[in-house]
This record gives structure tokens, sequence and C-alpha cells, in this order.
């Protein structure tokens, strides 16, 4: 389905006119950002908030490529997902810190809830795809001066983890079948690939994550 | 001159704005087309120019431009997107655009399709203002009295031309915040008294007729 449709839509090219312009809005800032920067003699710590926005900038950037080369490969059968035991406490503890500078400059605060630790079977890098292009999302398009919440649950043989903002409704296009999104289409199928379920409601963006043959280090 | 800036990439509005500011300019920020819409049109008057983005949610942007046309808003309006192709160009145009810049932009192109902009509208209007014996061009910048010209740095001009385009009425310390610093900030601070004394060295200090008065408890008034 997502595959038969993302051709067509290359056909037709507006999928790749997206993708242009995903890589158009880092651009702007960077060159706006530095131009600014050189325009007149500046302090020193205008400089060093200059060179961090140009930082996640730059990571920005790596992440749409990241999801490109991912993008390719599961639409040419040529991904391979290795999947192996991953806390995913951890890797969602390094995803927020990765976001830190981000959520700064918008003064939104990132709390991680997490009772006990959870492994999976999965893929890592996916993984850190898939949360870095859902918290970018909200974090990019989402008020400033707001809250997000992530919370993990261990239910049944399912991580679930869930991301509350008030904003999350934007996501609602993410089911869109017009949406061409290159995140958000990688994001797909990289939930297929783990038999993962998205599910998004006014307030929260659940993600159930399936945990098998794995009972014996979770309990 | 007041801007609004509908764009819903922050840092992308957000740098706009401070270069913005640096050259004189107030400016607002709209995250989406809907308050973009309800800004703009709430008081008509209030903006010179709108730059807008194209990919913007709740409204896009070519809607918002059409929409805005339709209720006789005639702000000019500066599409700024992500989109380069001509059609895209034409479709902005025509949808009731002024002009059209494609991203990533420089800056000082920006700066200067502003201006072009700015000119175009006040060659319709006005090109000077004029209280008394005080001139200001909105063209040049220049600033004269009684044929002498007054050297402003760029707050005290953005705070001369609020005062001229509100003279003879009482301006507040919180329009002039809002106006001209363009930040709600404790209105308690001196800032602005500060600079409305240097203006008023300048524009008053060696002239008998004295023009920027102080209403006490409620704010300024130029006047002749």
């Amino acid at each position: 389905m997502i595959k038969r449709k993302l051709h067509s839509a290359l056909c037709d090219n507006v999928f790749l006119h997206h993708i242009i312009h995903e890589f158009r809005n880092p651009l702007t800032i960077l060159k706006g950002e530095i131009e600014f920067a050189l325009k007149k003699n500046r302090s020193k710590k205008t400089l060093e908030t200059v060179l961090l926005s140009n930082l996640d900038e730059v990571n920005r950037l790596a992440l749409i490529v990241e999801n490109l080369s991912l993008l390719t490969k599961f639409e040419n059968g040529e991904m391979i997902v290795q999947k192996r035991p991953i806390n995913i406490n951890n890797l969602i503890n390094n995803i927020i810190e990765n976001f830190k500078t981000l959520s700064l400059q918008n003064n939104i605060e990132i709390n991680f809830i997490q009772k006990k630790k959870i492994f999976l079977n999965a893929d890592e890098n996916c993984l850190r795809i898939l949360f870095m292009n859902l918290l970018g999302e909200i974090i990019r398009r989402g008020p400033k001066k707001s809250n997000i919440l992530v919370n993990i649950i261990k239910i049944n043989n399912f991580a679930l983890i869930k991301i509350l903002n008030k904003e999350i409704i934007i996501f609602k296009e993410f089911l869109s079948i017009k949406n061409v999104n290159l995140g958000f289409n990688v994001s797909k199928y990289i939930l297929k690939a783990h038999n993962a379920k998205l599910k998004i409601e006014d307030t929260n963006l659940a993600i159930s994550l399936p945990i098998s043959n794995l009972k014996k280090i979770n309990n | 001159m007041r801007i609004l800036v509908v764009e819903d990439e922050k840092k992308v509005a957000n740098f706009i704005k401070r270069g913005l500011k640096e050259e004189g300019y107030a400016v607002d920020v709209a995250n989406d087309g809907e308050t973009g819409h309800y800004l703009a049109t709430i008081n008509v008057k209030e903006y010179d120019l709108l730059i807008m983005d194209i990919m913007i949610p709740k409204i896009d942007g070519l809607t918002l431009c059409k929409k805005m046309r339709e209720e006789k808003i005639n702000t000019p309006i500066l599409m700024l997107t992500g989109k380069d192709a001509v059609k895209d160009k034409v479709t902005g145009l025509d949808s009731g655009a002024d002009d059209y810049l494609t991203k990533p932009f420089a800056f000082e192109e920006l700066l200067a399709r502003i201006r072009a902009i700015l000119r175009k509208k006040e060659t319709q209007t006005v090109t000077k203002l004029k209280v008394g014996d005080l001139e200001l061009d909105l063209l040049t910048h220049k600033v004269m009295r009684e044929k002498s010209e007054i050297k402003l740095t760029t707050k005290e001009y953005a705070l001369l031309e609020y005062f001229m385009r509100n003279s003879g009425n009482v301006v507040t310390r919180t329009m002039i915040s809002e106006h001209v610093w363009d930040i709600n900030f404790d209105t308690y601070t001196n800032v602005i008294d500060v600079y409305v004394n240097y203006l008023r060295t300048k524009i008053d200090g060696n002239y008998k007729k004295k023009m920027l008065h102080t209403i006490r408890g409620r704010g300024y008034v130029l006047k002749l």
C-alpha cells in the first residue's frame, strides 16, 4: 500500500518536490542565521546560540538523509531489519537528550516517565529514527512554551509509549493517505517492520511495540 | 513600519524577526494561517507588509492570500516559500501576492524586496510625514527640521515615525513598547523614557518651539 502510494507519488513528482521542500527549511535557517551572525560584531553568547542552532539544523539534514536512505532500502526490498534486545528506556532518554538544544530554544519541556526498564527485540537504528521523526515534528511544529510528556509502560507483551502534548492533533495527517512527508512514510515502514501499532488521540500519540521472546529479561 | 510574518517554521520566523528588528522594523509573528488572518484583519491599518509562507497549518498561504484580497484587505504580501517552479510562482502571484521569494534566500535580498514593496506602497499613498516644520522622508529615512538634517539612530527613527503617524494623539508607553520595541516588556522600566529623551534632545533641543510633550501618567504626544 505504502509502496504503491510512494511509487505513484514519485511518478508525478509530488514526493520528490516534498523532499526538496524538506531540505529547504534547514538550509534557509542555516543561511539566514549565518548571514545574521556575520552582519556585524556579535557577542560570544549570540554566536554560541547561532552555532548550537546550526548544529541542530545539520542534525536535521542528517536525519533527512537517513530517512531517504532507509526509505530507498524499504522501497527496493533491500532493508534488513536487524532485531536484537534493546533497552527502550535508554534509547528514548538519548533521543530526548539529542533534542535538548532545540527544545530549549522553543521553551519546550520534555519529561520522561518510566517505571521500570523495558527490553524489546527491535532494530535500534530504526526505532531511533522513528522517535526522532515523531518527537522532532512535535518540537518543531508544536507551540512554544509547552510541555511534552513521554510515558512508557509495559502492558502484557507490549511496550506502550505515549507522547502527550496538547498539539498532538498535528499528527492526524500521519494517517492521511495523501501525506507524502518523508519522515512519516519511513516511520510507517518501521512500525510495520516491528508489528507496531500507532494510535492518535486528542492529546496523545500511542505507539505499542511487541515484546517478543524477551519475557525473561523483562520479568 | 510594522511587518507580520506568517511562518510555521519557528526558527525561520525567528531569524527574520531578529534581522528585520535590526533594520528598524517592528515585527509580529503568527505560526499558522488562522492566527495570521486574525492579526492581519483585526486592524487592517496595523501592518505595512505581510511576509507569508505557503505551507502553513490551518489555512495555507495561498488560500489566506486569496481570502484577504476577497475581503478587500490590500496590505502588501510577500510570499516566502520552498516551492520554486514557475507555476508555483504564478499561482502565488495570481492569488494576490505582491512578490515571491524562494527559500533559501539571501537576507539582503529579502530586505531589498521589502523596501521595493514598501516604496511601491508609499508612492501610491504618502512618502513623507510632516508635522509643522518637522519632516520625515519614509523612502530615504532622512529627518529634517527647519531645513537642517537631524541624524537619528534606527530606534530613534522608528520612534519618531510612530509619533508622527500618531501626531496630535496621546501615545502610551504600552503602545510604544508594542509598536516600536515589538515586545510587551514591563512598562515600568525606563527604556522608553530614555529613548524619548534622546529623541527629544535631537528634535527639540535646538529649537524654540517644542513638539514632543510628556502627558503625565499617560504617555507622550507629538504636536505643534
